[in-house]
Formats: C-alpha cells, structure tokens, sequence
C-alpha cells in the first residue's frame, strides 16, 4: 500500500471541506473558529485523562480506573458513531474512489482515513492519551513508549468496531422490516437495562462464581487490553496488552471488510403489476384535489423512508419505558405522569427522523419540479407541512393510549388533557421550527440515508434541542412536583394554541420564503452549495 | 404569425454571475425549434426562466400569446410541458406513481391518468416495472420517464432540455417520431440539444447563442433536411455542424503535443 496516494485523498477530504465552507460568506470565520476550538477541546480531554490519574493515587486501584475511564470512552464512542452516525461515514465511497489509480488495499486505506481523521476519533485519541500520560506522569505505570501505542490502538480498535457496527446497522436496514427490527431490539435492550444492571449489582448474582469468569472475558477486551497495557505491572503485562490490542485491531478490520462486502438487499420488484388506488391515494385524496397528488407523494416518501421506520415505533414505546424508569425511586406519586408529560412532546417531532428537518434535501433533482407544476409554491408548502404533520399527530394518541395501558398509577381525564396539549405542543413547536431549517438550511441527502449525519448546523441544533427536551424537562417537572403542574394545567391549552399559532403563521411565512428561496435551496440541494 | 413564445431583452443574473443577458427571441406556433449554444452558453437557464423554474432578472417573456409570470402562470404552465435539466424526477416513487402524480397535478382526472400511464409506460417499453424505484432505472430508462412526464397533458408547448442524450437509437426513433407527430399537430416543441444531426434533421428553425446567451443566429433551416443549403453572411452551409462553428466563437485549435 502507497502512503502518498492514501494522504492525497485525506488532503482532497480537507480540502473539500474547506471548498464548502469558503462558497458561503461568513462561515470562513466560522469554519477557522471551529478548528480553533479543537484544540481547547483537546486540551480539556488531556486534562481529564490526567484526573483519572489523580483519582487513581487517590483511590489507590490504579488500573480499575484505568479499565472504567477506558471501557466508558470506548462505549460512549460506539453510540456516538454508530447510533448518531458522527464520525463514523467515510467521506468517499469505495465507487467514487475506483476513479483513481488505486488498489483494493489503497481504497479500503483512503476510505477508512477519511473517516478515522474525524473530529470525534481525534477527540477519543486525545482522551485516551490523556489516560496515558496521566498514569504515567502521576503513577509512573509502564513506558510511555507502551502507553502511547496501546492509546492509539485503542482508539483504532473503537473506530474499526464503531465502522462494522454502522455498516452492520446500515445492512440490517436495507432489509424488509430490518429498520424496525433494529429499532424494537433497540428499544428493547434499553428497556432491559436497568434489570441487567440490577441484576449485575445483586449480591446473589456473585455468590454463584459469575465474577471471575465476567472479570476474565472483560480483561480480554479492548479497553481493558489498553488499561492492561498503560498500568501494567510489568513490561511483559504491558506486551501482552498490546498484542491483544493488536489482535482485536486485526479481528475488527477483518470483520468490517466482511460486513462491507455483503451484497446489498434487492429491493426491486421488477415485473409487478402498478397498483392503482393504493392507501396513499386514499389517505391523500382526504385533503382535495389540489393538494391529494402532492399529499400522497410525500406521503410515499415518508413511509418508504428507512429512517421513519426507524424512528417511528422507537417514539411511541421509548417514551414511555423512560417514563417508568425516570420515575421509579421517586416519591412523587404521579413521577410517572410528570416524566410523560415531557416526553410526550417530542414523539410528533422525533418520530419523523431528519426529514421534517430538512424537507426538500431528500427530493434531490425532484425539488425543481415542484416549480415546474401548475399549482402556487404556498400549496407546495403546505403539502410539505401536512405529511408530517399527519404521521406525528397519529402517534401522540397511540403513544398515550399504550402509556395509559400499562401505567399504573392514577390518571384522569384533566391529566390526559394535559398529555394530549403537551404532546400537540410540542409537535407543533418543532416542526414549525423543522419548517424553518428545511427553507433556511437545507442539505442535500441521499433518500436512503439512515445513518450518518449529514444535517446543517441548524438541523443539528434542532435535533440536539429535542433530545435536550427529552432529557431535561422530565428532571425540571419533577422538581416542580405533580401538586404544582396540575395546579397550573391551564398553562399547557396555552402553550398547545402559541405553538399553534407559530406553527400556522410559519406556514404562512414559509410559504413566501419558499418562493423567494427557492433558487437558492435548488442550488444547494443539486450542486450542494 | 401567431408565436408560441416571445422573449424580449431576458436576463438573468445569479448575484455577479451573467448567465444571460439581453435575449430576444420569437419562436412560432407550431414550429419544431432548436436552441444551440456551447456548454454554458445560458441555454438551461433560458429554458429555466421560460418555464417558471427560475425569475428572469429583466426582459419578458410571453408563451401562447400571454405574459408568462412567475408570480401568476399557473394556467400557462397546464398548457406547457417540460423535460428539465437533471430530469426532475422524485427517486423513491414508481414510473406509474410518478406519471400519475405528473398527471394529476396537471389536473387529469383518475381514469384517464392511469390509461395515458400506462399506454406510456408500454410505448415508451418501461411496463413491468411495478416495484422499482425511480432512482434504480438506468440513465435512458430514466431519461424516457422524465419525457413521459413532460407530455401526459398533452401540452401545447414543450420544453425538452437535451432529450435525446442517453437513450438508445430505437428510443431516439420514437421519440423523434413522437415529436414529428406534435409539430404535425400544430404544438412547438422547443428543444436543446448537442447532437446537431438530429436538429437538422427535426427542426424547423434555429437560434445559435454564445456567451451569456447573446443571440448570434437565428433562422430557418428546413433547406439542410433535404440537402440543401443555407446562406448566412453571404457565405453557403451545406451543414448544421458547419455553421455552429462558424458562428459560435472562437476556439482553440492547436494541438496537444503529449496527447
């Protein structure tokens, strides 16, 4: 394998990159700031490694610190990369670099380059290196020159595994009802976890001999290897973490080619007959001529999206297993409400995946036919508007309807009240604002994208502010107490008609600045700036 | 002579950009016209502006005899067909699905959209392909659903930006018939397009533009189809190829030593 073709390729990466930002006035400075920052980030990561350092004199079990900090940053990595699709999507296919006189080995190299010199991977390595250092300077655990290397593959094994499991993910989706499989198992071992953890903690579970053998098969793994390695005891402990390492590396790469290879899901179904009528004709032909062919047109690409299979059923039943487990070991009676109350107000919105974010990014060269078409933009718009609108408000009532299933605890018809206006609030709030970063923001995307994330800054703000909701609002009602919001219910019929109205005055807005724009989001949707 | 299109003094500028500056341009009704000009020359932005995809930045443009607006064609743009650049087609959806939303939305009602899809979709040899998404057709296969697009409602204009590239020579053929049949039934069609054979075998009259859309030719060539020939500048051309060089500008003609 050549080294110089493999760095021209990192380099056209970079210089890409910069070609995008530098076509749009402002974002230069924004661009710089941006890699200006990094290194403040990674001198905060540096510093996190020396405090493990610093917990580990404290604590005095130098490389079960070592192995906790280690194994925690190795998993938080995979999540990131495989379930946000952050750092872990090459930036050149293997099809666009057949252009190039490169071999097999070269490709599969630039490929994996490309997406290992990421942000995130570099961010990992210096938190890893951090470790490294932090051990050695304080403890003075092992050489350097054996800390370092095992960082690095540390880091190289979590990119690998991250990089099969995204492409795993990616071919389970491609599969019939593969998405929603993914999605209930998903969903499934979140709901588990806190008994698996439960159980793992049980005096009973380690009276039975299960320590010892769980302890051996996880000093086998990768960030155990590299704490093995960084704290080991002596030379040979350290030798020995690093061909682990080394090993685990090999196995991985091995693996992603594997996974890299499988052929790709025939979704075709060549030779079957045009159904006429079909339920999207019917469902579209509710809202009257004008709008039913764009109505149902939509309609067929948010129900043919992988990502709306993906996210749908995990926005009803995600909620609702977080709603038992925020509230259980609280000694409010109604937790349970409360948590729902909040979690409720995001399904409509994140149900629907990226798409409602970015609304005409997934039409591709199919955008400039909406201007082609004898009808006003504003009934475009509005169409636009009315299929996710559709499918998230169905959701609210299944949601609740499964919620009050299985709950419990108390509820009346004031607090279901307060669920429905909390989940229509919500809905309308986001995807007013979804409305908005699609005109404002848009980014051209692949219709089959599931994963990776390709969304604009503001797409992403959007999507980080609902899962920030998700998160942080079932702490703050719960702080506020049951007694104090059902006190004050009346807030959320007011909150449910200002987001209305936001909503309803966006469609009215959006629909001019979808005219205005429109040149604009066809250049950026077809030529990608 | 009624005109099917009239434009006066168009330009259109993308910030500093020129794409077009100052066209003026009569096509009439029922004429088969081509529209040449070298890569970048303006012509996809003309057909653009033409047809409501993009606002002119000045000049006027009238089709059928009435101003074209952007603001207000809705009823000039049921008259019309188009064949845009990049195609336009929606990906996730079936060539029927497609066709019948192209139809509707151009206000057929259900039974005649799916019998003119699918008397489409058999002529144009694309029946069978119930299941299969627009993004999984071949280049030709998709080339052929984008002009089945542009003329379900039989329109009384079209519009096609380079329709015959990527299409096999038995699909040309019938396109090229298709379109005969149109101009034969006193529709214009308006076409873009490299292959200069074709043009002087199809159309009724030219327009050759350079830069920025400037107009350096215009006139009618129905002499070249029968082997004739055509005078411009006191100077003979016997064919088209020979005339779009000589007229679209200046070029390069040395020759590259390591080639």
């Amino acid at each position: 394998m050549r080294l110089q073709p493999l760095l021209r390729i990192v380099a056209l990466r970079y210089r890409l990159l910069w070609a995008r930002v530098r076509s749009r006035q402002g974002k230069i400075i924004l661009f710089l700031c941006g890699y200006f920052l990094v290194l403040p980030v990674v001198i905060v990561l540096l510093a996190g490694g020396i405090g493990s350092g610093l917990a580990a004199i404290r604590t005095g079990r130098a490389e079960l610190v070592a192995e906790i900090v280690l194994g925690s940053v190795y998993l938080e990595a995979i999540l990131i990369a495989a379930l946000l699709g952050i750092g872990s999507t090459p930036a050149f296919s293997d099809a666009a670099l057949r252009r190039f006189p490169l071999s097999w080995l070269e490709r599969l190299g630039a490929r994996q380059g490309t997406a290992f010199l990421e942000p995130l991977w570099l961010f990992i390595l210096a938190l890893n290196l951090g470790v490294a250092v932090g051990f050695n300077v304080f403890l003075g655990t092992s050489s350097l020159w054996l800390a370092i290397p095992a960082a690095i593959l540390l880091v190289m094994t979590n990119f690998m595994l991250a990089r099969a499991l995204s492409v795993l993910v990616e071919w389970i989706t491609t599969r019939r009802g593969g998405a929603l499989a993914l999605m209930m198992a998903f969903v499934l071992f979140v709901g588990l976890m806190p008994f698996a953890l439960a159980l793992f903690g049980s005096a009973a579970w380690w009276q039975h001999g299960v320590r010892p053998v769980l302890l051996s098969i996880l000093q086998l793994t990768p960030p155990f290897a590299a704490a093995g390695a960084m704290v080991g005891s002596s030379v040979l402990a350290s030798f020995y973490g690093l061909f682990l390492l080394l090993g685990w590396l090999v196995l991985f790469a091995a693996l992603l080619v594997l996974l890299e290879g499988l052929p790709p899901a025939a979704r075709t179904v060549a030779g079957a007959e045009a159904v006429w009528n079909s339920p999207y004709d019917r469902i579209a032909r509710a809202f009257g001529s004008e709008l039913a062919p764009l109505v149902g047109k939509i309609l067929r690409y948010y129900v043919r999206s992988p990502q709306l299979w993906m996210n749908y059923p995990g926005a009803a039943i995600f909620p609702i297993l977080l709603s038992f487990q925020f509230s259980r070991h609280q000694s409010d009676p109604l937790a349970g409400f409360l948590v729902m109350l909040a979690m409720i107000s995001v399904v409509g919105h994140m149900s629907m995946g990226a798409m409602t974010m970015n609304a005409f990014g997934f039409d591709g060269s199919g955008f400039r036919r909406y201007f082609l078409l004898p009808v006003s933009p504003s009934i475009v718009f509005r169409a636009v508007a009315i299929v996710p609108l559709l499918l998230g408000a169905a959701l609210i009532p299944i949601t609740l309807g499964l919620w009050a299933a299985f709950w419990r605890g108390h509820v009346d018809a004031l607090m279901l009240a307060m669920l429905f206006c909390s989940g229509f609030a919500g809905m309308f709030l986001f995807q007013a604002l979804g409305l908005w970063t699609s005109l404002l923001t848009p980014r051209a995307m692949g219709f089959k994208i599931k994963l990776g994330n390709k969304l604009s800054f503001a797409q992403n703000a959007l999507l980080f502010a609902g899962i920030g909701f998700l998160l942080g609002l079932p702490i703050g009602l719960l702080i506020l107490g049951s007694k104090t919001v059902l006190l004050y219910w009346w807030v959320l019929p007011l909150m449910m008609a200002a987001a209305a109205c936001f909503y309803f005055g966006t469609l009215r807005a959006g629909a001019r600045v979808f005219t205005e724009r429109r040149e604009r989001v066809l250049s950026i949707i077809e030529r990608g700036y | 002579m009624t005109h099917a299109i009239e434009i006066s003094h168009l330009a259109k500028h993308y910030g500093s950009v020129v794409a077009v500056e100052d066209l003026s341009l009569q096509v009439p009704a029922g004429c088969f016209f081509g529209f040449l000009g070298p890569n970048g020359a303006g012509k996809s932005t003309t057909i653009g502006c033409l047809t409501g995809l993009l606002d002119p930045t000045k000049g006027e443009v009238h089709l059928l005899g009435e101003a074209f607006k952007i603001d207000d064609c809705i009823s000039l743009k049921r008259r019309i067909g188009v064949m845009p650049e990049n195609l336009g087609l929606f990906e996730a959806l079936y060539a029927h699905e497609f066709l019948a939303f192209q139809a509707r939305m151009f206000g057929l009602d259900e039974p005649t959209t799916q019998r003119r899809v699918s008397e489409l979709l058999e002529a144009l040899e694309l029946a069978g392909q119930g299941k299969k998404p627009l993004s999984e057709f071949s280049a030709g296969m998709r080339k052929r659903v984008a002009f089945a697009a542009a003329v379900i409602h039989s329109p009384e204009v079209l519009f096609l930006d380079e329709p015959f590239e990527s299409i096999d020579p038995a699909g040309v053929a019938m396109l090229k018939q298709w379109l005969r049949h149109l101009v034969s039934e006193e529709k214009t069609v308006f076409i873009t397009t490299h292959v200069l054979e074709t043009v002087e075998r199809l159309c009724d009259r030219v327009a050759i533009i350079k830069n920025r859309g400037a107009l350096v030719w215009e006139g009618d060539i129905t002499a070249l189809a029968s082997d004739g020939a055509i005078r411009v500048d006191g100077q003979e051309f016997r064919t088209l190829e020979e005339l779009f060089l000589k007229l679209s500008g200046e070029r390069y003609t040395g020759t590259l030593n390591w080639l």
